[in-house]
């Protein structure tokens, strides 16, 4: 059977980025189930924003092969992107457009557009529909991002570092509310975090970035009940653990 | 194109202010009169206002549209959705065109629907300005230019914006590029240009098709860059740049290999107009338009005998922008034949030494031997730059814009040298001896002159005796007081003919009148190789042909079947070729007539002379026809050059279309 229907919603094979001659990811392989909360987690650095760029179609790999729901990202992204959601790190609506404009751009670019659930959610994150995008603040701006994300009913989700810089409530509202219930729904969710802590309880899959390589990937609950530790030390233990990073040193007891 | 129009949509909303500002600024031409700025100024001030405002939103739109959204990180979120590259290109392109023609004509309209334009000479005029305006518009190609600049102001905002916000270092490899196409459309596409090599149908579009690539490129790297660049800020710019110069090098290329065409004109490429040959008859100089590009006048030194052919022309290297008009003619002036029929000479730009150079090139041998000879202390060539070379080949008189100067050849040293008040040009030299020649200066076209009466000046430069000068003037008659004043000088250069509408017989040396000829009504006159004189004048039935004695004794008159307005050449003994008209390329045919009875001994029904460029002066005496080869060349309507052999009667065609292509000898 192919990649298209089933099997793996996300594919990555040898993968290889460069910028110049400088290697950001190198050899990375990694296959993303069906209906699966797969988290890709990293320290600044690792390469998860330039594996998500590739995975998305943004530039093509400098070697090896990306599939996404089956296709090749690069050739196929205007078609892929009816059947994905992307929550960017950096949320990139234009500024000058409300949560109504956004919403009726998107409908205006997207075969099916279920308007009253964006408006709907819009509402339940407490986003102004009729401010500006750019006078948004920080999480206003990331919660309309997630909601026009999935206002097209997307099968995957790409969500890359979405609760950087927002506060412990917003967190919660991406973590819990939302991406347990897509899960629910068996909508794929691939999310590229620091926050090690909050995708525990949801993931069900990870992966570790290292220097631009996979260094570890497999079921959660596997892993964990194979080297006897939790997310934290796992990460720790192939990730380093220089207090530097911030967000690992957050989730340690 | 619903998904195409809602990204235009998009970049309209983000820029809808401009679009009442441009109105507000229209309807400054119509407040502006309420403070007393005259009425009539305002359709000017109206169209710099739209186009400058055009201008500003075309900056505006190109230096945002791509390049600050990408580095913004706002293309991301279109890359994220549904739509192809060719939707989120084409849409940033149509908002832009938009928004740069929207807003140029919202400040345009409201005066063009209250002044009328300042009506252009022969445009048809309407009760209606606006439907005037629009008559410009439409007639004299507004539209294209005007999206051309569109293109071009968009394009290249873009290009500068996305170098500069991509940080990257190939913007190093941009300014390099950029300089080298600078240089090279500098050198191969100016000259193309120049030249005419570039000719459109409507004349005043070569400009578009000259920037039809600029623009190509610019969009064509604009759609890479959203194409391959995506996301990308670097490899956006990247895609970009390498696509604008593959297009723009690509054409210079085109450019280059068709001016090396051009270039690469031979004798069967030209439509002759000019000719001298030496006396042993195997040489010829011919020059003429190339039909390989409208103005590129070619020269060559022509071997009749095998078609082989050394190049004259200078060098269209020279031949940048900046560097025409005065300074570098584009095709050969002047060319000189030793009277022994040893040597040829013209004049090249010393480009290095800032002077001019000589060829000398050797006729002699089997095949021709060239050396380039620098004159000292001479000034860079121009256009009335004139050069003869002695009967020898061992001196040469060069005289170029603010001096004369005698050299010594091959060396190129200055034997003497004269300085020459600006404004004078050489009309006709002859060389009285191997070291001593005699130079006719006139004023040339253009420069004012103080009084009715035309100056001569004579210049007798020699090895030794240093510059002598003497100046005569030459009267206007009555009935053509206007008239130029046209110098023949005889082989020696000790007789002269000035002829404006009087025909006077000079001596070459002072100038001083020995005869007057005719009164009036005298169109052409030239000396004969036995030293009569003929002429060609008006008479009360129409025109006849007169011949003087060489003291200026009146000995025949005979009466031409037309109304010749030049008399062609001595080609043979006492005869002379009489065109039916001269009106090239329109060959009308000529006759021959005998100078002794006034009598037509030959008739070339379809073929006239090439009559020399009286313009460009006389520094080559003609060969003696006692003992120079036997050969008459002419000219038919398509520019050929006939070659009619005096003692076979063979005819060929030695230059223009037909011709042999013989080897280039250089």
């Amino acid at each position: 059977m192919s990649d298209a229907t089933t099997g793996s919603a996300i594919q990555a094979e040898a993968l290889a980025v460069r910028y110049g001659r400088t290697a950001v990811l190198e050899d990375v392989s990694l296959s993303v189930p069906r209906g699966s909360v797969y988290a890709l987690l990293g320290r600044n650095g690792s390469g998860k924003s330039s594996l998500l760029r590739v995975l998305l179609g943004h530039r093509p790999p400098a070697a090896g092969r990306a599939r996404l729901l089956g296709e090749d990202p690069w050739r196929r992204r205007t078609t892929l992107m009816e059947r994905v959601g992307v929550v960017p790190e950096e949320p990139d609506a234009p500024p000058e457009m409300t949560a109504a404009q956004l919403s009726r751009f998107c409908a205006g670019v997207y075969r099916h557009w279920d308007a009253a659930a964006v408006a709907e959610r819009i509402q339940r994150f407490e986003v102004p529909a009729l401010r500006p995008f750019g006078s948004l603040s920080k999480g206003q701006k990331g919660a309309l991002v997630l909601a026009l994300a999935l206002g097209h009913g997307p099968e995957l989700l790409v969500l890359d570092d979405p609760t950087l810089g927002l506060d412990v409530v917003a967190r919660d509202a991406v973590f819990g509310e939302v991406i347990g219930e897509l899960a629910d729904r068996g909508t794929t969710v691939f999310v590229a975090t620091h926050e090690l802590r909050a995708v525990e309880g949801i993931a069900d899959h990870v992966a570790i970035l290292h220097r631009g390589r996979l260094v570890l990937s497999g079921a959660l609950e596997s892993l964990k009940a194979e080297r006897g530790l939790s997310l934290e030390q796992l990460f720790a233990s192939v990730a380093g653990s220089r207090a530097a990073d911030v967000h690992l040193a957050e989730v340690r007891p | 194109m619903k998904r195409l129009l809602a990204v235009t949509a998009r970049e309209l909303r983000e820029r809808w202010l401009l679009f009442p500002a441009s109105l507000v600024l229209g309807l400054n031409p119509l407040v502006f009169p309420a403070f007393g700025v005259d009425r009539r100024e305002m359709p000017f001030v109206g169209v710099v206002a739209a186009v400058g405002l055009a201008a500003a939103a075309a900056v505006i739109m190109g230096s945002t549209m791509l390049a600050r959204d990408a580095a913004n990180g706002r293309l991301g979120f279109l890359f994220s959705r549904p739509l192809s590259w060719r939707t989120i290109w084409g849409g940033k392109w149509l908002a832009a065109l938009v928004l740069v023609a929207g807003s140029g004509l919202l400040a345009a309209i409201p005066f063009m629907v209250v002044y009328p334009p300042g009506a252009p000479a022969g445009l048809p005029g309407s009760p209606v300005p606006l439907v005037s305006w629009l008559g410009v518009l439409a007639r004299e190609h507004g539209w294209v230019f005007g999206l051309y600049a569109l293109m071009l102001g968009v394009g290249v905002a873009n290009l500068l914006a996305t170098a500069y916000r991509s940080r990257s270092p190939w913007v190093v490899g941009d300014m390099v590029l950029a300089a080298a196409a600078v240089w090279i459309a500098r050198r191969r596409v100016a000259p193309l240009w120049l030249l005419g090599g570039l000719q459109t149908p409507p004349p005043d579009l070569a400009l578009a098709v000259v920037l039809l690539p600029l623009a190509i490129g610019l969009l064509a790297g604009s759609a890479a860059q959203v194409a391959i660049g995506r996301t990308d800020p670097r490899r956006a710019h990247l895609a970009l740049s390498l696509t604008f110069w593959a297009v723009v090098y690509a054409t210079l290329a085109g450019a280059a290999g068709r001016l090396a065409w051009i270039e690469a004109a031979g004798p069967a490429d030209l439509r002759s107009y000019d000719m001298a040959r030496e006396a042993n008859g195997r040489w010829l100089f011919v020059a003429g338009e190339s039909g390989r590009a409208r103005w590129f006048g070619a020269g060559f030194l022509l071997d009749t005998t095998s078609g082989n052919y050394l190049q004259v022309t200078p060098s269209l290297s020279a031949l940048a922008l900046g560097a025409i008009d005065d300074r570098v003619p584009s095709f050969p002036q002047s060319l000189s034949f030793s009277a022994d029929g040893r040597y040829a000479a013209f004049w090249e730009p010393d480009t290095a030494r800032g002077s001019t150079a000589l060829v000398r090139v050797l006729l002699s041998t089997g095949t021709p031997r060239r050396e380039r000879v620098g004159l000292a202390s001479t000034p860079p060539p121009g256009w009335w730059t004139a050069l003869a070379l002695s009967a020898t080949g061992g001196h040469a008189v060069l005289v170029s814009e603010a001096m004369a100067s005698l050299h010594e050849l091959p060396a190129g040293r200055a034997a003497a040298t004269c300085a020459l008040a600006p404004g004078w040009r050489a009309m006709a030299i002859r060389f009285l001896d191997e070291d001593a020649a005699r130079v006719w200066l006139v004023l040339r076209s253009g420069v004012p002159r103080p009084t009715t009466d035309d100056e001569i000046r004579i210049l007798d430069i020699s090895n030794g005796g240093g510059c002598r000068a003497t100046a005569f003037t030459v009267p206007p008659t009555p009935s053509a007081p206007a008239r130029p004043t046209v110098l023949t000088v005889d082989a020696t250069g000790k007789r002269l003919l000035t002829s404006r509408d009087a025909l006077a017989l000079r001596d070459g040396a002072t100038g001083a009148l020995l005869s007057t000829l005719v009164d009036s009504g005298v169109m052409w006159g030239r000396f004969l190789g036995d030293g009569r004189i003929a002429a060609i004048a008006a008479s009360e039935s129409g025109s006849v042909l007169r011949i003087f004695s060489p003291e200026g004794r009146d000995t025949t008159t005979a009466a031409l079947e037309h109304k010749p307005s030049v008399l062609g050449p001595e080609i043979a003994p006492g005869r002379v070729v009489v065109p039916l008209g001269w009106r090239w390329p329109q060959s009308l045919g000529s006759y021959v007539v005998d100078a002794t009875d006034g009598r037509v001994v030959q008739r070339f029904h379809d073929l006239t002379p090439p009559l020399p460029a009286w313009w460009l002066g006389d520094f080559t005496q003609d060969p003696d026809l006692r003992t120079a080869a036997r050969a008459v060349y002419l000219t038919d309507a398509d520019g050929r050059l006939w070659r009619l052999d005096g003692r076979t009667g063979e005819r060929r065609v030695v230059a223009g279309p037909g011709a042999p292509r013989g080897r280039r000898l250089d």
